[in-house]
């Protein structure tokens, strides 16, 4: 009985890498991408350049992080693109000479832009909810607020950076005394509200809305003091296998038909000729009060990234 | 030949076993872990580790040796419903078991608060103690079930002749009995325990109350090239914290030898009806704790995924008007990768677990006769239990991806091998406990008669040895369906596993395709114990 439990079991493993090993050239794709639209992407290049094989890892952008970085340790890098909201990390890539570039091209490349809003339960009267990021520090959100957790979510993180650079590090001192939740990605917060264990969250506008799409009783916030833009960026790795194969997956996603199907997960596109996603305000609305990223705050963000995930786990986590 | 095999085999097993963990230890530098150990927080991580891991343990010891007793003891109608039930606990995942009891009894809109509340806060170190013990009484009942049921009735029913009552005899006879086995138990639950990752982060990470794991979590996650010597400093610190309770592991398995149990004689099992008084009180409390802490908490998870978002928490049981069936369709239709999540964990899991449980046997047989070669072995197995999967999983990226000649990176062989690491103590810890209960006179009888080493295995051990077998293969095979950590370092497009498709989906993606995810692992879990029992005529299976 064991015996040939065993067995078959071997035969479909021998199976299985044997239909993995097909003929074509393979691209190794991580990215934060949710799976469900990172699935039709991969599906619409696949059917344009029937030569590639693209071989997708999909998790959060800390996670990609993590295994990308344990990889360099081993000195065994097999991802050929990363596509990941930490724009951060990608340009502290950049510095170390770890990725590609190519002519025309900046070597880490905004593929599309995601925005940090708050959202509230819709029980939550109006009247009591908060107007801006900075209202969150009033005492009267103690014990009502959840955020995700910039040591899992790339988004997250951004987002603390930002807040930490706009109003300083005192803002998360008074985030703490009001006890600020913050733990795993974005879906935790929908589901802490949904929920309406918390009545308030931050959270990216793209999941509040397949969230709404769903039914779920969130309302969406667009907070005066700028909802917080978040760009994505893809980054070809020098020391990839297949570099020619990720250039092509890399202009697939920035052409007409790769910006549309983002469209479909609820992203704004990279470029500003693409129309905001259905639902949604326009980028340029609802990011007027914004502070802009330029090259130079992400740099300076990417160089203390490791502190400013150090305070912001001592002040909140700890 | 027949001295070096037993010196090669332990060799061999210590470089598999160690090369990968040492590789990672030895990324660790002094400043590092002096900063670490020095931190203000730092003795408030080691209470709560060991404050959980000891605390949930000991309630699990205490509530599998009551239930063992029942089960060993008596027969009754509905008995192995009622035994199918209490193992459920340990069939169910870790995170599906945590991702109900917030869904139960979260403090702001836990769906059970109003009419079955938890008498304290569910998170931080009460709530996870109440979670590990739910989780891991299992455990213990299962090894001390096995115990009980073959230990020589004749030493009962001579105290009982004797005029001795039933608690002298369970005081008096039984526990010194069961004391090898007890402390076995014990320390397995802590050691499961301490190294969970999946109930601290659901349920202890929301008061703040970390243990070391989550802390070796945390470290991995907040940077790229130095967290992981961070975290190496974490996982030493929780290896030296694990040396007390293997030492006394340890200890205990030298003095089973002391206490044969098995010595050929029958020692029937059920062999006694209990009274209709007894029965009612063990089967109202049993169902009551059941019902209340497992049961309960799972249906509310269930009522979630069946009622459109956050409807569940505003309008209660009025929900059920506005019944859909959304997150089933999209997990099991829609998303793509439910199927390869499946395929590789039905296929791959099955595998570590027959790997895991043949290794196991081998080194047995191997080492049998060598005590220190054998306790050489178990001491590395229960130190790799012990070792967060995180860390095993980072070693083995360093070991295993080509810069020595070997290179499992990006394939499936490489989550098998983690999960061979990190679970083998799971089946050697019973074989040999089940072995070390064998009386010699057995052997003796069949070597007088002419048998051979094999032949003693294979007509006489192994036999006796099957329940150990079948308990280690489901013993094995759930934490290795259920695992996580070392499965988001290690999946690769050519393997992703339930856990991780699940752990995704919570954290990220879906909360309600979540749960519909855990309720379909958990009823696939009973499906395939049922098919398992159907198959081996009862044999396999609860």
């Amino acid at each position: 009985m064991i015996r040939r439990l065993t067995a078959f079991l071997f035969a479909v493993a021998a199976s299985q890498a044997h239909a993995a090993a097909a003929p074509k050239a393979e691209v190794w794709v991580y990215t934060s991408i949710y799976k469900e639209f990172i699935a039709p992407i991969e599906a619409a290049f696949e059917a344009k350049y029937p030569e590639y094989d693209v071989q997708v890892f999909q998790g959060g952008s800390e996670k990609i992080q993590a295994k990308v970085e344990a990889e360099l340790v081993a000195k065994k890098p097999q991802a050929d693109i990363l596509l990941t909201s930490d724009p951060f990390w990608s340009l502290d890539l950049r510095d170390r000479g770890l990725v590609a570039t190519r002519p025309g091209h900046e070597p880490v490349e905004t593929n599309y832009y995601s925005l940090m809003v708050l959202i509230a339960h819709k029980d939550f009267p109006a009247a009591k909810r908060p107007k801006s990021f900075e209202d969150l520090g009033k005492p009267e959100f103690k014990g009502l607020v959840q955020a995700g957790s910039p040591l899992e979510s790339g988004t997250t993180f951004t987002t603390v950076a930002y807040l930490s650079k706009k109003y300083g590090w005192d803002f998360f001192a008074k985030l703490k005394a009001n006890a600020l939740a913050s733990s795993g990605g974005n879906s935790v917060v929908i589901q802490k509200v949904e929920s309406g264990e918390k009545k308030v969250g931050i959270v990216l506008l793209e999941n509040a809305l397949a969230a709404q799409k769903r039914g779920s009783p969130v309302e969406i916030i667009y907070p005066e003091d700028g909802s917080i833009p978040i760009p994505s960026v893809q980054a070809i790795l020098k020391d990839g296998k297949n570099n020619a194969g990720a250039a092509k997956f890399a202009d697939f996603v920035l052409s007409d038909e790769g910006q549309k199907l983002l469209l479909n997960g609820f992203m704004y596109g990279a470029s500003p000729t693409v129309p905001p996603p259905a639902g949604a305000k326009p980028l340029q609305e609802v990011t007027a009060k914004a502070t802009p990223w330029t090259t130079a705050s992400q740099l300076e963000v990417a160089k203390n990234a490791k502190d400013i995930k150090k305070k912001f786990a001592s002040l909140i986590l700890e | 030949m027949k001295y070096a095999l037993p010196l090669v085999w332990t060799v061999a097993l210590v470089l598999a076993f160690a090369a990968p963990v040492l590789l990672l230890l030895g990324q660790i530098d002094l400043a590092h872990a002096q900063e670490i150990l020095g931190a203000e927080r730092f003795p408030r991580v080691m209470a709560v580790t060991g404050l959980t891991g000891i605390g949930a343990a000991l309630v699990a010891v205490v509530l599998g040796f009551l239930s063992a007793r029942v089960f060993a003891f008596s027969d009754f109608r509905g008995k192995r419903l009622c035994r199918l039930l209490a193992i459920l606990p340990y069939l169910v995942p870790n995170f599906v078991l945590a991702a109900a009891y917030v869904t139960a009894w979260n403090p702001g809109t836990g769906l059970l608060n109003g009419w079955l509340p938890l008498p304290f806060e569910l998170y931080g170190v009460g709530g996870m103690i109440l979670a590990f013990a739910v989780a891991h009484t299992p455990v213990a009942l299962l090894m001390l079930e096995d115990k009980l049921a073959r230990m020589d009735s004749s030493l009962r029913e001579a105290a009982r002749l004797a005029g001795a009552s039933p608690l002298t005899v369970v005081l008096k006879i039984e526990l010194p009995l069961l004391v090898p086995t007890l402390l076995s138990a014990l320390c397995l639950c802590a050691a499961l325990d301490i190294s969970a990752f999946a109930i601290p982060a659901w349920i202890g990470a929301p008061a703040k109350a970390y243990p070391l794991t989550y802390k070796i979590y945390q470290a991995v996650q907040l940077g790229g090239t130095d967290g992981i010597p961070d975290a190496g400093v974490y996982s030493l610190v929780l290896l030296v914290a694990l040396a007390p309770v293997l030492a006394l592991m340890a200890l205990s398995q030298r003095r089973e030898k002391r206490r044969v149990l098995a010595t050929g004689k029958a020692a029937r099992a059920g062999d006694r009806r209990p009274g209709r008084g007894a029965l009612g009180l063990f089967l109202a409390l049993f169902g009551g704790y059941s019902l209340y802490l497992f049961v309960a908490p799972l249906a509310a998870l269930l009522f979630t995924t069946i009622v459109p978002p956050g409807c569940a928490q505003a309008r209660g049981l009025a929900c059920l008007g506005e019944f859909t069936a959304r997150p089933y369709r999209f997990v099991l239709f829609e998303l793509a990768e439910t199927r390869l999540a499946l395929q590789g964990s039905l296929v791959y899991g099955s595998l570590s677990t027959l790997l895991i449980l043949a290794l196991a046997v081998a080194t047995l047989m191997i080492l049998d006769g060598r005590p220190r070669l054998l306790r050489l072995a178990e001491t590395g197995f229960s130190l790799l239990m012990a070792t967060p999967g995180a860390i095993i999983a980072l070693g083995l990226i360093v070991a295993a991806s080509g810069r020595f000649g070997l290179n499992l990176y990006n394939t499936p062989w490489i989550v098998v091998a983690a999960m061979v690491l990190k679970h083998q103590n799971l089946a050697f810890q019973p074989l040999r406990t089940g072995l070390a209960n064998v009386g010699p006179s057995l052997r003796e009888a069949a070597r007088l008669s002419g048998a051979g080493e094999a032949t003693v295995w294979r007509r006489i051990l192994l036999p006796i040895l099957r329940p150990e077998c079948v308990g280690g293969f489901f013993l094995v095979l759930v934490p290795v369906l259920g695992e996580l950590t070392m499965s988001v370092f290690l999946s690769s497009p050519s393997y992703r596993s339930l856990g991780t498709l699940l752990f995704d989906l919570q954290d990220y993606a879906d909360q309600a395709a979540a749960g519909a995810l855990a309720i379909i692992l958990v009823v696939l879990i009973l499906l395939a114990n049922e098919a398992s029992r159907l198959l081996t005529r009862g044999r396999i299976g609860y």
